[in-house]
């Protein structure tokens, strides 16, 4: 008697023989009675339910923002550095601090809604958009974040351009 | 053709340097405008500059010898190492601060200390910028021009420059007494230059607190002098707030300025329109 779930095996199994042809699937069995195939397929797949398992996306879409940095990282070493800072300065809020001032930028950038009533939720779409730039507009871009691009020691910045750096010490950053 | 305005008074710490900057930015972001604005920074003290770039950005345009008003000025003066003096680029000059996704931007003429060395040898000096201006204004709706508040060969450029003049004023006695001198420098300029169809756009009470009786009255000695001369004063005006000298810190116009009350930028953004009605824009 087959139960209601063997069922619905049976019925995904048909549409996999479907989709691969009967002679794939006859290899596939013959390979599946081969005790050490099998093993290799169950330590793969415990392998895979532990990763996802330790690495769940509790913070949804933050994970996929540092796919994507990664993957620019080995394309374009400078492009990789302005988002990673300013996506880092984002998450510490040293750069648009408040959801009103991130939707103000995003809306400079062309971005007319971030559609996200909470900051946090605000970061990821501002991110894509910014990764959609060209390195050198991405640059001129982030010089207009209010503060951000004015780590400036203020006031000795000033006075080293005023007075001359050897008579100001300015702060090793 | 862009509208040229020169902010001027011949006193110091009125609010020039901040209300150029917030006017640049009022005009190009908001979206009812979405202007082109170019800032000329014409005073030695640079605060214009240091506002709108801020000391990494101004450093490394230094650096990379990117041409201020000084070079405008000295474009012509020979050296001993340069025989001949090196034509500026127009094209050049002016320096990208942001550029909006919807195609406007604020450019900025940067100035530096070196500008006051110009004024010991001001001679035949002053149609310079008017000159270079005329090359690039197609570039531009809105140029405003931040003044130096003492009389010298910088102020007649301002004028030569400039459609209109914006005169902020704080509502007290020292600054107050900038007015007088203004009508004096202007009177000359217009003697010198006749045929000079530069127009006094409005003063505006700036830095306001209201109800005090020392403001009260000097509203009043600047409303009759104003009304002497034919002058024009804005409804609007822009009242103190510290959001003001903190949004110079961190580079923002009053209303981006972080937890900058609502009251204050709508203030502005009124005092904006008017201005904008003013001048024509």
């Amino acid at each position: 008697m087959i139960t209601g779930r063997e069922f619905d095996l049976l019925g995904d199994i048909a549409g996999l023989l479907k989709k691969y042809g009967p002679e794939t699937f006859e290899v596939l069995a013959e390979s599946m009675a081969d005790p050490g195939t099998t093993q290799t397929l169950v330590d793969l797949l415990q392998s895979t339910a532990q990763i996802s398992r330790t690495s769940p996306i509790s913070k949804k879409g933050t994970r996929s923002i540092r796919d994507e940095l990664a993957s620019i990282e080995m394309i374009d070493s400078q492009k990789y550095r302005l988002l990673s800072d300013f996506y880092q300065a984002l998450q510490e809020k040293s750069a648009l601090p408040t959801l009103k001032e991130l939707r103000n930028f995003a809306s400079d950038c062309g971005i007319s809604d971030v559609g996200a009533n909470a900051r946090q939720k605000a970061i990821n779409p501002l991110m894509r958009s910014l990764i959609k730039l060209p390195t050198n507009e991405l640059a001129e871009t982030l010089r207009a974040v209010p503060a951000y691009s004015r780590n400036d020691q203020s006031l000795q910045g000033w006075s080293a351009i005023i007075l001359g750096k050897d008579r100001v010490q300015l702060n090793e950053e | 053709m862009a509208t040229k305005v020169a902010l001027i008074n011949m006193k110091g710490g009125v609010g020039k340097s901040t209300l150029t900057v917030q006017l640049a930015w009022q005009f190009a972001a908001y979206t009812n405008w979405l202007k082109r604005v170019l800032v000329i920074d014409l005073d030695p003290q640079f605060n214009a500059s240091q506002y709108l770039l801020g000391v990494n950005r101004y450093e490394s345009l230094l650096d990379s010898e990117h041409p201020t008003v000084w070079d405008i000025f000295e474009e012509f003066s020979r050296t001993p190492s340069s025989a001949t003096p090196t034509a500026l680029d127009p094209n050049s000059v002016a320096h990208r601060v942001v550029r909006f996704q919807r195609g406007n931007y604020i450019d900025l003429i940067p100035s530096r200390l070196e500008l006051a060395y110009t004024l010991r040898n001001p001679a035949q000096k002053e149609a310079l910028l008017q000159r270079l201006v005329a090359r690039i204004e197609n570039d531009y709706d809105l140029i405003l021009v931040d003044c130096s508040p003492t009389e010298s060969m910088l102020t007649t450029a301002a004028y030569l420059t400039s459609n209109y003049i914006l005169v902020p004023v704080r509502p007290e006695f020292l600054s107050s007494i900038g007015l007088p001198l203004l009508v004096r420098s202007m009177d000359d300029f217009h003697q010198q230059h006749q045929g000079n169809h530069l127009q006094l756009a409005g003063i505006v009470f700036n830095a306001t607190s209201a109800y005090t009786p020392e403001e009260t009255l000097s509203k009043q000695s600047v409303r009759q002098l104003a009304s002497q001369q034919g002058w024009y004063i804005f409804d609007s005006e822009i009242a103190y707030s510290r959001s003001y000298p903190k949004g110079a810190r961190e580079g923002s116009p009053i209303f981006r300025t972080s937890y900058a009350r609502q009251k204050q930028a709508s203030q502005f953004h009124t005092f904006a329109a008017e201005f904008a009605q003013r001048v024509g824009l």
